[in-house]
């Protein structure tokens, strides 16, 4: 019960129906209280489903660093929420060359299907059928109290995370990225995380009144899951259990990208003609992050396919050798 | 580009050479390079009078050049090295490029199957009692575990070794080696394009942004 009014952060409406179920319960005899306690375990797809809503959610400012072989690099993130649960969020690169991200307005509209993957009831889309789930107790981090959740992923096209999730706000306060042979690849570490009950008016306003200068190496995320409205040329003949389309768009240069996500690991092919420029093919990774550059003929036009993702390399073997054209199919849309 | 590497590396054996570290090969190759380069030997001398000014033994005014001379004593020198035996120390040294050849193909391999493991030593080692009760696969690295590799590594396709779907044929012309600025160039839009996608799609808030490099910064 205590958990449920934490979590539910939609402001002073919540909190007093909690206080009043609160107060309601002490009044259950004791064996019923007993019951509602032993109910409200959390576990760890509870745990997940109530961090993705309080990314979205809640109102926060923090430095966290990502850690990727022996680099380390700093941002500051900031996220608010404002009356009208639109969302505004800022991420600046604290080393190197100045550059932020600056999203807002983003709404209930952007409920992405990855976040209803992770908060899905139904079983069948669930996480749980592609990774195994450990709660592995309590640990600190940023100077706050975290549940460790571990989750190993259940084939070998995925990589496996272990979450360090808040205990107060379910925010992630530290998720590290594990591949097969259970090495960390990547770290994304808050040191500094405040958490602020109300929307914070400035800050929305701020993020709301930026103006972006060209070339200022800020850019600026304002909408959602775009839908694209040209049709299509490309599919995967092959996806690794569990991942869906979550977006495709046509890019000017880059050609046509499909991204598909399992609810935490994301990819994004890209199929674009091949130009003299590019004529190299390989793999370059990065942290967690895999790219792929592969040069093919489809449809007797030669194409160059990059799949960039936080996949291993072998499921990116497999999707770079089953792009091919789009077959429509009788009664699909 | 290779030219700086290949500097780089002629630095790293004077600098063993001052040491008094530097191999037969690495001596033999410096040599080879002052006869032609007047930088090595700047830098020899320069490495020479730090490494004597750290020892506090000498003033670093002292800026002689012997290379000259010596080697004009070595040339002067009679051959001793005749016979089987020199023929074999030529065979073992060729026998030991051999192997260095074939240790990092078989190591590239290995990255492209994974991620390279190169910090061995630094790898998390976070077997607590707790965590020895997972099954096979997986165990919950602790707070201070390192990841893996020291920086972002760039490998050449095995294109043989892609399967490739009826219809397509994969054009088989490579270029190996380190690619050029429009790949980098390319690497960093598309990391930055799935990021946007990354940051909606995998539960992770903006944290997705903090993958991509900055402009002419990495790769």
């Amino acid at each position: 019960m205590k958990k449920k009014t934490r979590i539910s952060s939609k402001g002073l409406g919540t909190s007093l129906i909690g206080s009043i179920l609160l107060s309601f319960l002490a009044l259950i005899p004791t064996t019923v209280w007993a019951q509602e306690v032993s109910d409200s375990i959390v576990t760890a797809e509870d745990l997940l489903a109530d961090m993705s809503r309080a990314l979205r959610a809640r109102n926060y400012s923090g430095v966290f660093t990502y850690e990727h072989g022996g680099t380390l690099d700093a941002f500051r993130v900031t996220h608010s929420v404002d009356d009208r649960q639109q969302e505004y969020g800022q991420l600046d690169y604290l080393n190197g060359p100045e550059r932020s991200v600056v999203r807002r307005g983003l709404g209930d509209e952007c409920l992405t299907l990855a976040a209803r993957l992770v908060g899905a009831e139904d079983q069948a889309f669930g996480l749980s059928r592609h990774y195994q789930f450990y709660l592995k107790g309590v640990q600190r981090v940023a100077g706050r109290k975290a549940q460790v959740v571990n989750l190993v992923p259940r084939d070998e096209y995925r990589h496996g995370y272990t979450l360090f999730i808040d205990d107060e706000t379910s925010l992630p306060l530290l998720v590290m990225t594990v591949n097969n042979r259970r090495r960390v690849l990547e770290r994304m570490q808050f040191s500094d995380l405040t958490i602020e009950d109300q929307n914070q008016p400035n800050q929305v306003s701020a993020i709301k009144t930026l103006t972006v200068a060209p070339d200022s190496g800020q850019s600026v995320v304002s909408k959602c899951d775009e839908p694209e409205s040209r049709p299509l040329h490309w599919q995967l003949n092959w996806l690794p259990d569990g991942f869906v389309m979550t977006s495709h768009k046509n890019h000017e240069t880059k050609g046509e990208s499909l991204t598909f996500s399992d609810g935490l690991a994301t990819f994004t092919v890209f199929v674009q003609p091949q130009s003299p420029q590019l004529t190299y093919q390989g793999t370059a990774q990065r942290g967690a992050s895999l790219v792929m550059m592969l040069r093919v003929v489809l449809a007797e036009a030669p194409y160059l396919v990059t799949v960039v993702g936080e996949i291993p390399a072998v499921t990116a073997e497999r999707v770079t050798a089953n792009v091919g054209p789009r077959q429509i199919k009788l009664g699909s849309p | 580009m290779t030219e700086r590497k290949g500097q780089e590396q002629l630095n790293e054996s004077i600098s063993a050479l001052v040491d008094g570290q530097a191999s037969e090969m690495e001596l033999r190759r410096i040599m080879k390079a002052a006869e032609t380069d007047q930088e090595v030997r700047a830098t020899w001398a320069r490495y020479q009078a730090v490494s004597q000014t750290l020892q506090g033994d000498t003033p670093p005014t002292l800026n002689i050049d012997l290379s000259n001379s010596i080697r004009d004593a070595i040339d002067a020198e009679p051959d001793h090295k005749q016979g089987w035996l020199h023929n074999l120390s030529k065979m073992a040294i060729a026998a030991s490029v051999a192997g260095a050849v074939v240790f990092t193909a078989q190591f590239t391999n290995q990255q492209l199957e994974e991620t390279p493991e190169v910090a061995s030593s630094t790898q998390t080692s976070a077997v607590s009692p707790a965590t020895l009760s997972l099954p096979a696969g997986f165990q919950a690295p602790s707070v201070a575990a390192r990841t893996v590799s020291s920086e972002a590594q760039i490998n050449p396709a095995p294109v043989e070794r892609q399967q490739v779907p009826a219809g397509a044929q994969v054009i088989l012309k490579s270029k190996p080696g380190m690619p050029n600025e429009e790949v980098q160039d390319h690497i960093q839009e598309v990391m930055s394009l799935h990021a946007e996608e990354s940051a909606l799609n995998s539960n992770r808030g903006m944290l997705p942004y903090a993958r991509v490099p900055a402009p002419d910064q990495e790769q």
